[in-house]
Formats: C-alpha cells, sequence, structure tokens
C-alpha cells in the first residue's frame, strides 16, 4: 500500500519546495510531506509578512517626514491591526503560489507530519500513511529560541511569529536580541510609535556584521528614538499583572515593558524526526551533513535550519539544490557560506556578502579595505539620507573582492551587485573599473572598490 | 567541431589527416584529428560524445580559426530523461546538418564561407581572474579543471583544490628551482670565495641531475665526479651494452622508429628556418667571475625557491640588451620588420623526446628576481608539461643554454619567426692573459646566431659587447642604467 517516490521530502519551506521542484526538473519522482503552510517559516511567518509591515511602517514614516520636504498633512493617524491584515494577505497569496507551483511541476504534497520510519521510508503523521523513497530529503526547519527558563506565552513574551499575528500595537516595547529579526521589529514598533528598547549581549547590534555598519545602525536608531542597549545581559524575567518586568545583569532598577519580543535565535526541528533510530548524528539540535548535504546516513540529506547557520531562505534553497543534483548523479557546486548574501530590512537597511575586514584578516588575507560614506554620493543627498556607507573588503594579492558591506537606503537591492562580484571573483580593478549609471546609491560600490585602490574619484 | 585556437597567435591550422571517419562514434575526449599549427602538431579532440555525421574539409586543407571542419552529432536524445534539458537536448539534435561542399583540392586555404555555428559546440566555461592567475602559478590547466562556481564558473577554490590534489599524487616532492641551478663543473665559486659550500652544491646537482632527461649518462660530463662504483669494478664498463660486431651479418630489416610529432615539428620548423632564414654567427667571450660571484651574494639574501641561476641572467642579460637592440627583437615580416613593443624570451627547455620554448613575457616589465621567479615556473611547466600554448607561443628571442651539459660552446637555428638566438656554453676557469700575466679566469662563450636580412655584423657586435658588459658588471643587471 506504501507509495514509491524517487525523493521524498520533509518540510515544505524554501528548502523543500525548491528542492522538491529542482527534482521533479531532473525527472525524478516526488512526494513532499507539509503539516502546515507551505512556503514554510520564511514565507509565512518570517521574510515575507516582515517585508510586508517594514514596508507599510516604511510609507507611513514617509507621511511623517512629509513637513521635511515641505508638504503638510495635518494630523497623521495610522492602523497597526491594517498592517498586521495585509502582511497575513502577502503571505497567504504566496502561500497559493507555493501551491500552484507544486501542482504546475507535478510535485504530490502530502499534509501531515513526515517521520523517518526507515532508511527508505516516510511516516505522515497523523494518518500514518507511508512513502517508500529512494532518497530523502530533510527540510523541515527551525522555530524561534527563548531564554532558557522563559516561557513565550503569545501574550506578554512573544516570538516573532506571535507578534506577527498580534494587531494591538504595545506602549513599551523591549526586543531582547539585536539581530535581524530584533532589528526590523524595532523599526516597525518604532515607526508605529511604540516606545520601543532593543537588548543586544553582544557589543553590537547585528553581530555577525562589519562593525562600521552596526555603528552607523545604532546611530540611526538613536536619532529615531529607539533605546540600544548594547553588551547588556538579562539576568530575570518576571510578570506583574500585564507588564513584564525585566532584570539587566548589574543593573538594579527592572526595565518595564507592555511586551517583550525575544529575537535570540532559531533552534531547529529535529526533534522526533526519527534521526536517532537510524543513527543519524546531530550536533546541538543541527543535522550533520557534508558538503553535498548529505547526513551521516547516506541516501538521507538535510537542508536549511535544520542544519545550522547561516539560518536564510535562499541559502536552504540552495543548499536544497545541491542535495537533489547530488542525488541526482549530477556535478554539484561548491557552497560557501560566506559567499552567501545578507539582508535586513531596518531602517536604514544594512546588506553584505563576503567576508568582513576581521574575517578577511583572520584567514590570514592581506586585506585591503575601501570605504565610500554615502554623503558623498549624489542621489543619498537628493533623498537626503545620507547616513550609510559602502565598505569594500579587497585582498592584495589578486586584488579579489572579498566582502561587500552597504548601509543605507534600498542597499538591499544593491546587494546583487556585490553578490555577483563576490561570487564571480571580482578583482577591486574589475569592480572599480565597472560604470555605475549617475545618480545611483550603487554608485558608492564603484568608489569604495576604486577607494580600495586608492583611486576613489568622489571624496 | 571547429579548428580551435591552439595559442593566442594562431589563426590558423592544417589539418593533417582524419583519425575518424563519419558514422564512428566517438567519446569524448576522443581524437578525431590531427591538426597542424606552426607550434605544433595536435590532436583535434571530440567537445562531446556522439556520431561523426560529416567532414567538412579534406586532408591536407588549412582552415581558419574558428571555421568548422566537421559535423558532431551528440548522442541522441532518447537516452537522455524526459526533462526540460533532455528536450532541449534533443531540440538540437535534429538541427537540419548544414551541407558544404568539402574544400576543393588544390586551394586547400581558401576560406569557404560561414555555415551556422555547429550544434555540439560546447558553451565556453568562465573561470575568475583570480583563478586563472592562481593556476598559472601553481601550473595548473585550468582547461582540467571542473568549475564549481556559480554556471559551473572556475574559482579560486577549483584551483587549490586541483592543486592538492595534483601535490598528493605527486609522491615526489615538488621540483624546486634547485634544478635550474647552475653548478660549474670545472670551477666553483664557493673555492675562491672561501665558502664551504661545494658538497651541497654537489648533493643538489646529483639529486636534480637524476630528474633530468639529459642526466644520462653524468659520467660524459665530468668523469672526475662520477663516484666510483661500490664493488670497486667500473660500473660503466659493465653497464655499457657490448658493442655490436661490426663485421656480424644483421639478417633482420632494420627497425624505423617513427617520429612523434613533436620531432616532426622540430624537423620541420628548423628545416624551415635554415632554408629561409640567411643566419649569421658571432661570438664573445665573457669574463663570469663577477657574475658568480654577484650571483652567489644574492641567493643568500632569497628564499630557496627564488635562488638565481646564471640561466636567470642570460635571460637578463639578453632582454635588457634587447631593449637596446628593438631590430634583434623584431619580427621580420615581407613587407617590413615588426617591432614588438615586449621583449619575451623564450627558453629552449629540454623535454623527453625534443624540447619546448616556454615564453617569460614582458621581461622588462620585471625585476630581476621577479624575472627570475618568472623563469622558474615557466621551465618547471614546460618538464611538467603543463604548459599552455599562450605559453610557448609568440616570444621574439630565444636563449639556448647548455652551459650545464658541459658544453663550451655551440650555434643554434634561428626559432621563427625571430631574429636572432643565443646560444650560452658553460663557464669555466681557464688561463686568462691580462696585461703579459696568466691569471685563472671562468670564461663563458656566448654565440648569437641572427637573421642577415634584419641585421648585420656590427650591430650584433655591439649587442653582444652590451651583454657581456651587462654580465661582466652583474650590478646593471638590477639598474642597467646606473652607469649611465
Amino acid at each position: 500500500m506504501a507509495e514509491r517516490f524517487d525523493l521524498v521530502v520533509v518540510g515544505g519551506g524554501p528548502g523543500g519546495y525548491v528542492g522538491a521542484i529542482r527534482a521533479r526538473q531532473l525527472g525524478l519522482r516526488v512526494a513532499l510531506v507539509e503539516q502546515e503552510h507551505l512556503g514554510g517559516v520564511c514565507l509565512n511567518w518570517g521574510c515575507i509578512p516582515t517585508k510586508s509591515l517594514l514596508h507599510t511602517a516604511e510609507v507611513l514614516r514617509r507621511v511623517q517626514e512629509a513637513g521635511r520636504y515641505g508638504i503638510e498633512t495635518g494630523p497623521v493617524s495610522a492602523d497597526f491591526g491594517k498592517a498586521i491584515d495585509l502582511s497575513r494577505q502577502a503571505a497567504q497569496r504566496l502561500a497559493k503560489g507555493v501551491s500552484f507551483l507544486m501542482r504546475k511541476n507535478g510535485v504530490h504534497v502530502v499534509e501531515g507530519r513526515g517521520r523517518l520510519a526507515g532508511p527508505d521510508r516516510v511516516v505522515v503523521e497523523p494518518s500514518g500513511e507511508e512513502l517508500v523513497a529512494d532518497k530523502i530529503l530533510l527540510a523541515t526547519g527551525g522555530r524561534p529560541r527563548s531564554l532558557p527558563g522563559v516561557e513565550l506565552d503569545g501574550e506578554l513574551v512573544l516570538s516573532s511569529r506571535h507578534a506577527l499575528s498580534r494587531r494591538e500595537l504595545p506602549g513599551r516595547v523591549v526586543i531582547v536580541g539585536g539581530g535581524a529579526i530584533g532589528v526590523e521589529f524595532a523599526s516597525i514598533y518604532r515607526t508605529y510609535g511604540a516606545q520601543v528598547t532593543v537588548l543586544e549581549m553582544l557589543p553590537h547590534l547585528l553581530p555577525n556584521e562589519e562593525p562600521e555598519l552596526a555603528q552607523a545602525l545604532e546611530r540611526a536608531f538613536q536619532r529615531q528614538g529607539i533605546q540600544v542597549r548594547t553588551g547588556v545581559r538579562v539576568a530575570g524575567l518576571a510578570r506583574h499583572g500585564g507588564q513584564v518586568h525585566l532584570t539587566l545583569e548589574g543593573e538594579a532598577e527592572p526595565l518595564e515593558a507592555d511586551m517583550v519580543l525575544m529575537a535570540v535565535g532559531t533552534q531547529p526541528n529535529s526533534e522526533n524526526l526519527g534521526l536517532e533510530e537510524l543513527g543519524i548524528e546531530t550536533d546541538r539540535g543541527f543535522v550533520k551533513v557534508n558538503e553535498h548535504m548529505e547526513t551521516t546516513r547516506p541516501g538521507i540529506y538535510a537542508v536549511g535550519d535544520l542544519v545550522g547557520p547561516p539560518m536564510l531562505a535562499h541559502v536552504a534553497s540552495e543548499e536544497a539544490v545541491v542535495a537533489v543534483e547530488h542525488m541526482a548523479g549530477r556535478p554539484v557546486p561548491r557552497l560557501q557560506p560566506e559567499r552567501m548574501p545578507r539582508a535586513t530590512y531596518c531602517e536604514p537597511q544594512v546588506a553584505s556578502v563576503g567576508l568582513t575586514e576581521a574575517q578577511a584578516r583572520e584567514r590570514g588575507y592581506e586585506v585591503v579595505t575601501g570605504v565610500f560614506p554615502l554623503q558623498a554620493n549624489g542621489k543619498a543627498v537628493a533623498l537626503q539620507e545620507t547616513g550609510g556607507l559602502v565598505k569594500v573588503v579587497g585582498e592584495r594579492r589578486y586584488g579579489q573582492v572579498l566582502g561587500v558591506h552597504l548601509v543605507g537606503p534600498q542597499v538591499t537591492e544593491i546587494l546583487a551587485e556585490a553578490g555577483l562580484a563576490v561570487n564571480m571573483e571580482t578583482t577591486l580593478e574589475e569592480l572599480g573599473g565597472t560604470v555605475h549609471a549617475h545618480p545611483t546609491i550603487a554608485e558608492a560600490v564603484r568608489e569604495a572598490a576604486l577607494a580600495a585602490l586608492g583611486r576613489a574619484i568622489h571624496i | 567541431m571547429i579548428m580551435p585556437q591552439m595559442g593566442f597567435d594562431m589563426q590558423e591550422g592544417r589539418l593533417v589527416r582524419w583519425l575518424k571517419q563519419p558514422g564512428d562514434a566517438v567519446e569524448k575526449g576522443d581524437a578525431l584529428a590531427e591538426i597542424e599549427t606552426d607550434k605544433a602538431t595536435v590532436e583535434l579532440e571530440a567537445f562531446e560524445s556522439g556520431r561523426l555525421a560529416k567532414l567538412l574539409v579534406e586532408e591536407g586543407a588549412t582552415v581558419p580559426v574558428g571555421e568548422p571542419v566537421a559535423l558532431l552529432e551528440p548522442l541522441a536524445a532518447a537516452q537522455a530523461p524526459p526533462t526540460l534539458e533532455g528536450r532541449e537536448v534533443d531540440g538540437a539534435a535534429r538541427q537540419p546538418a548544414p551541407t558544404r561542399e568539402p574544400a576543393p583540392e588544390g586551394t586547400p586555404a581558401a576560406a569557404p564561407p560561414s555555415p551556422p555555428p555547429p550544434p555540439a559546440e560546447p558553451a565556453p566555461r568562465g573561470i575568475s581572474r583570480v583563478a586563472r592567475q592562481m593556476a598559472a602559478e601553481q601550473g595548473v590547466d585550468p582547461a582540467t579543471l571542473q568549475g564549481r562556481g556559480p554556471g559551473g564558473r572556475i574559482l579560486s577554490h577549483d584551483v587549490e583544490e586541483a592543486a592538492r590534489q595534483s601535490q598528493a599524487q605527486d609522491a615526489q616532492p615538488a621540483i624546486t628551482a634547485g634544478e635550474y641551478r647552475f653548478v660549474p663543473r670545472f670551477h666553483d665559486p664557493a673555492h675562491y670565495l672561501g665558502e664551504a659550500a661545494a658538497p651541497q652544491a654537489q648533493r643538489l646537482a646529483g639529486q636534480t641531475l637524476g630528474e633530468h632527461p639529459f642526466a644520462q649518462p653524468p659520467a660524459t660530463t665530468d668523469p672526475e665526479t662520477t663516484p666510483p662504483a661500490g664493488d670497486g669494478i667500473s660500473s660503466a664498463g659493465e653497464a655499457a651494452p657490448a658493442p655490436a660486431s661490426p663485421a656480424a651479418p644483421s639478417p633482420a630489416p632494420a627497425e624505423i622508429k617513427p617520429w612523434s610529432r613533436m620531432r616532426r615539428t622540430i624537423a620541420r620548423r628548423m628545416s624551415q628556418s635554415k632554408r629561409e632564414i640567411p643566419h649569421f654567427y658571432e661570438s664573445v667571450q665573457v669574463l663570469m667571475d663577477q657574475a658568480l660571484a654577484f650571483r652567489v651574494d644574492l641567493n643568500r639574501e632569497l628564499p630557496d625557491e627564488d635562488r638565481i641561476t646564471v640561466n636567470d641572467l642570460l635571460v637578463r642579460a639578453s632582454a635588457l640588451a634587447l631593449e637596446e637592440f628593438p631590430n634583434l627583437n623584431g619580427t621580420y615580416t615581407d613587407e617590413g620588420l615588426r617591432i614588438n613593443p615586449t621583449v619575451d624570451v623564450a627558453i629552449a627547455v629540454a623535454v623527453e623526446d625534443g624540447l619546448l620554448t616556454p615564453v617569460v613575457r614582458d621581461c622588462n616589465g620585471k625585476g630581476l628576481v621577479e624575472l627570475a621567479r618568472e623563469v622558474h615556473r615557466v621551465v618547471r611547466a614546460a618538464r611538467k608539461g603543463r604548459l599552455k600554448p599562450d605559453e610557448y607561443a609568440g616570444g621574439t628571442f630565444t636563449l639556448s643554454n647548455l652551459g650545464m651539459f658541459g658544453v663550451e660552446a655551440f650555434s643554434a637555428i634561428i626559432n621563427p619567426p625571430q631574429t636572432a638566438i643565443l646560444a650560452a656554453g658553460g663557464a669555466r676557469q681557464q688561463p686568462w692573459v691580462v696585461d703579459g700575466q696568466i691569471q685563472p679566469a671562468t670564461v663563458m662563450t656566448l654565440t648569437l646566431a641572427a637573421d642577415h636580412r634584419v641585421t648585420d655584423g656590427v650591430e650584433v657586435a655591439r649587442f653582444l659587447n652590451r651583454i657581456r658588459e651587462l654580465l661582466e658588471h652583474p650590478w646593471l643587471l638590477v639598474n642597467p642604467h646606473l652607469a649611465r
């Protein structure tokens, strides 16, 4: 009675559904098991709805700042609940799109929770249906973590997922964690008028980014009235009626908040997957894989948040393509995590690809860097958004561009150029020798490359 | 299948003979034909597996680069899975084969009109500039790499991986520049410099000679240093094959060992050179004591792999002198002398059954050590058979150095279309008369062969004297304008 497939994919997020489509393109018969929504966290509770909220907040910010441009608006009121509704609509629309893609490509979608029942089979709960497969791709993703001992109750202490369905705007928000999720929500809530405090344990917001970017972001946040507290640890958290009191290490006075958003990271959904029974090894919950994304059990592959950082949707998708092409015996591209682009949509936006200056030095490169501030960029001046900068990290021997780091208006869209430069192993001469249209923010990328060669024009 | 470009200055190639016939099944990489360029004869390999559908040119025809020579039908698409890619392959295979007359006999060079590009041509793979440079440095041939970057692009990691693998495969340690180290046989700078380096130098010479194609038999170059055989009996006498008695009849017909492609190419090019170019020769003797001392001094400051050899000094001196005598760096054409903007010195390197001439480009754009490093790199690549076409084509002058083989002096044949070739003998100590006194001196004989259509005796004499000046005042090799 068990149905046979070439590949069974467990999880329908950006890892699973992309892997399924690629496998169909290669002529495999594919089943995909998804317990909740096609599209996964990214599409339903992550990337997409937050981008919708950030865009709504951006519209509001433009209206609020209209006076700066001599545009009188009168009193402005904004409905946060409506913004949440719009973000849900965006998510639903895209989830339907994934559903259509599954049908179009002939992927057999099975609703339920998939679990390994043997080296060649997946059992779907609760129906008990068994799927037999030559290869299995695990793409069960991750979920928000909390601090030890702190329960995510969804009322006072929320995960990002809770926050995305909460239509009421809190008065005072404390965001624990200054990573991408934390700073994006800080921008959303602050624009709608909440008092926002961001707590980060490490010395800077966005601790994985180039410190110059984080400093520019921290300055911008302070101007916007967002409290940024870095180098602090939460020692205790207590609920008092409708409020939360957060105690910081070494401080007597607790922080009071109407809502706490936990944005301290993501943990893998590796429990109850049947890994132990098959002897598939994990490391702190993350499934161990080789460079083809194969687990310690041949024929079973794992991708995405389940296997560890960088926990980004596009990384999961690429890993899934590598896994599927390897299954099909095709030559696979080399995965280079540090060459994956990273985009954060706070205000101003932060984007980067490749190595930071410190990482490049650690790897023994003879590093050269070039920085170009947006104060000297015509387009940024015209937009009256000159707070950003572009930093290019290169090396001296071949002139290779190792990393590009951007902060400023719409820099997440310029990131594509930087990604191409780093992934094609462009040299500083090549990037600096490429004419960029004037006036664009992207000109700053060329100028930063020229700056690394000691010959920026406009600075 | 098109006529491939096998060197950056290759414009056409002659199809010597077909190795496969229409209808033959071919595997990717199979040799389809022999192609002769002005540099070498090489095999035309199938870009992919399939069936040879049609030959478009006859044997003996000369075909411009990029022109089709045959139609190759890819493997039937039926074998591919029913995927998007499969359908694409299918579509390509069904394209009607362009019909063409074979090139008529007697006009082999006539370029026929261009048909649409053949369907079997593979998409060119990209390589990053970083990877290309790294490959050149590590002696990795990019054509052998499987790119694993975006779209199959060859990136630095691919080169690094290949270099690691080839290192792992080479059980022997990597050949260092020591191989080309000049170890004088008849004098040793260490002796008169009061430096006890001689044993080490000999050890190195022994090691490296063992890997050298000319190493057999070492005794002919220096009988004095041949170590006695362990058992006290002359090993040379035992090892030598018994000479055939001249009176003995030889009933079996003489065996003919066919020429290798390399020998054929050498034969053709050298005959052509001697036939067409009016050679003339001039020799000078150069006192090398200063240069040898300079080299020993310099090498004290350099890491082992960058140690300068006498050969490097000769490349340097030639290149600097050529800068001042552009005629000798020029290329003869019927219309006039082409003046070459850079000095690109080719170095004759002995390899099994022949020789190669790897080229060091823009010699005078490099410092002495940088130049030496590049000389070592290309020579090493030549010995390992890893030269890329653009690394052995297009030199503007050639240096042939047999000094390390105990040769006193010789003259060489010009490497067309160049104008001159320098032949260097060994530097050896001999009596030298200075002011009526006999003194020991280390003397090397340099012989230049030059094209009399381009230059004359006096110019060559001045050129050779400049080389002598540079070598006898070796600090000029660092900066030739010091004395000006």
